[in-house]
């Protein structure tokens, strides 16, 4: 089992404190590492800027992706993600609050591993983060760092 | 008495070239014009006097148009010149929308026939149509982003001062109302994406089991309010052209209204009916509900136009007007009778397909 923290790129404190506690709820004992836009979750994943002194290797178990972000959004955020080695095959799984086709598809083109809508009912969204939890950090093989 | 007509060709011609709606000249081989009619003066802006005679093109028309014409009259002259078709006013700011046609007119004379019409208000059409499609963009995602966002919030908070206790016992029922109205406003945020999306979206044309869908829709629907007596009974083999999906969501609009609106009784029936005439399938979705007063039938399809108050099942109101707009979206029709106390009975008209017609005709 992959031991690694979450990270949640939302910029609306209210879901990412939302999320937090479904997290919590839901079971899930891992850290969650928010980060609030596109170029922060950028700096992140690359040890860059504030997180310069972080382990690039040390890669979370998941990357939760929301759609709408400020500066960089959730499909350029995917885009830069998929296009450098270190973090091509990270499971990534948005997490957003729209359905409509036109942002579906554009998203799975741009090679996202899961496209998950939050409910508004809290109870409904807490069972889908124990469902995500279940299956990315359970049930799913991780890829074998190299 | 009317007025007398001159009926000598001449005169009639004349007459039908001076009335014409769209703006006509007759040039000469040199490009002067000979004739002009009322309309085309009146496009000039100019009477038609001071453009006959002239090589009048060159004041009435932007450079380009002007030149392209001029380069025509150059050519050699051929026993079947090509007509020239020119649009001027593309970019607002050139000049006035219009589209010029340059035939030649038969015989050796080698005079040309101008046409010009204003595209003014086809333009201005166009751009609105398109104005109309970005805007539907920024409502759906207005909608589905940055509505959705603030509601999640109220729900969310509102289920979590729930959970932790910290509300007193006589503050929880106002705390329930918060999350119900919270779950309303989701549910309407969701049915009007779906009544966008079904303006929106190209209808794909396939063979449909609609018998199938009917059953399907009713599952989901005893599945969803469990304990609740049902007899559906839908007729086999119905089977209708188009798409699967969004005929799904028409048949799910009109269960779910059957469903809601059967409240009152021991149990839910709904009956499903069809045949096919002309290419067309008629379908008859009845049931045994409350019914509706026929005198409000014509405002059942439109939007918010509730017939019956929350307390006798009232929805979000965009039910059936989905409905509507999916039969519409596939060429088909649907409309509804009723007998207070008695029942409804909804008929759907969409093209009919053959049952289990993978392919198309012909293939």
């Amino acid at each position: 089992m992959n031991q690694n923290d979450i990270l949640l790129i939302e910029d609306n404190p209210d879901d990412a404190e939302l999320t937090r506690i479904a997290f919590a709820q839901a079971g899930i004992d891992r850290q969650l590492v928010v980060v609030r836009d596109g170029a922060e979750a950028l700096d992140y994943l690359f040890a860059k800027g504030q997180y310069a002194g972080r382990d690039v290797r040390q890669l979370p178990a998941i990357v939760l992706l929301d759609l709408n972000l400020p500066k960089l959004d959730g499909r350029e955020v995917l885009q830069a993600i998929r296009g450098d080695a270190r973090t091509r095959s990270l499971p990534v799984v948005v997490l957003t609050t729209s359905d409509e086709p036109f942002d579906v598809e554009a998203t799975y083109a741009l090679g996202v591993n899961s496209y998950i809508r939050k409910p508004v009912d809290f109870e409904r969204f807490v069972d889908v983060v124990k469902q995500i939890g279940l299956y990315w950090l359970v049930l799913n093989h991780p890829r074998v760092a190299s | 008495m009317r007025g007398v007509v001159d009926t000598k060709p001449t005169s009639l011609y004349r007459l039908a070239f001076e009335s014409a709606d769209a703006g006509l000249a007759v040039l000469s081989p040199q490009g002067e014009w000979l004739l002009v009619n009322a309309a085309l003066a009146a496009l000039a802006g100019q009477p038609a006097a001071a453009l006959q005679g002239q090589r009048a093109h060159r004041q009435v028309f932007e450079p380009a148009v002007a030149d392209a014409i001029d380069a025509l009259l150059a050519a050699p002259a051929q026993a079947c010149a090509p007509r020239l078709v020119l649009e001027s006013g593309a970019d607002a700011a050139a000049g006035p929308a219009r589209r010029i046609v340059l035939s030649p007119l038969p015989g050796d004379g080698g005079a040309l026939l101008l046409r010009c019409d204003d595209l003014t208000a086809e333009r201005a059409h166009h751009l609105r149509e398109q104005d109309s499609a970005t805007l539907q963009e920024y409502l759906a995602h207005g909608l589905s982003h940055e509505l959705r966002a603030p509601l999640r919030s109220i729900a969310g908070f509102a289920a979590r001062l729930d959970e932790t206790g910290q509300v007193a016992a006589d503050g929880r029922p106002d705390l329930e109302r918060i999350r119900a109205a919270a779950a309303r406003a989701d549910q309407l945020v969701q049915a009007l994406l779906e009544f966008l999306r079904a303006s929106r979206q190209p209808m794909r044309q396939e063979p449909v089991d609609v018998s199938l869908l009917c059953e399907w829709v009713a599952a989901e629907l005893q599945d969803r309010d469990r304990g609740r007596a049902a007899r559906i009974e839908v007729a086999p083999g119905l089977w209708a052209r188009g798409d699967e999906h969004w005929i799904k969501v028409l048949l799910r609009e009109v269960f779910d209204n059957a469903w809601k609106f059967s409240a009152d009784r021991d149990e839910v029936r709904i009956t499903v009916e069809g045949a096919v005439s002309d290419g067309r399938l008629q379908l008859a979705v009845t049931d045994h509900g409350c019914g509706f007063d026929m005198r409000y039938a014509d405002k059942l399809f439109l939007p918010f136009q509730r017939l019956h108050g929350s307390n006798q099942g009232g929805g979000h109101g965009l039910g059936l007007a989905i409905a509507r707009r999916v039969a519409e979206c596939h060429g088909g029709s649907i409309r509804a009778e009723s007998r207070p106390g008695q029942g409804s009975t909804f008929f759907i008209e969409l093209p009919a397909a053959s049952p289990g017609a993978g392919a198309e005709p012909g293939q």
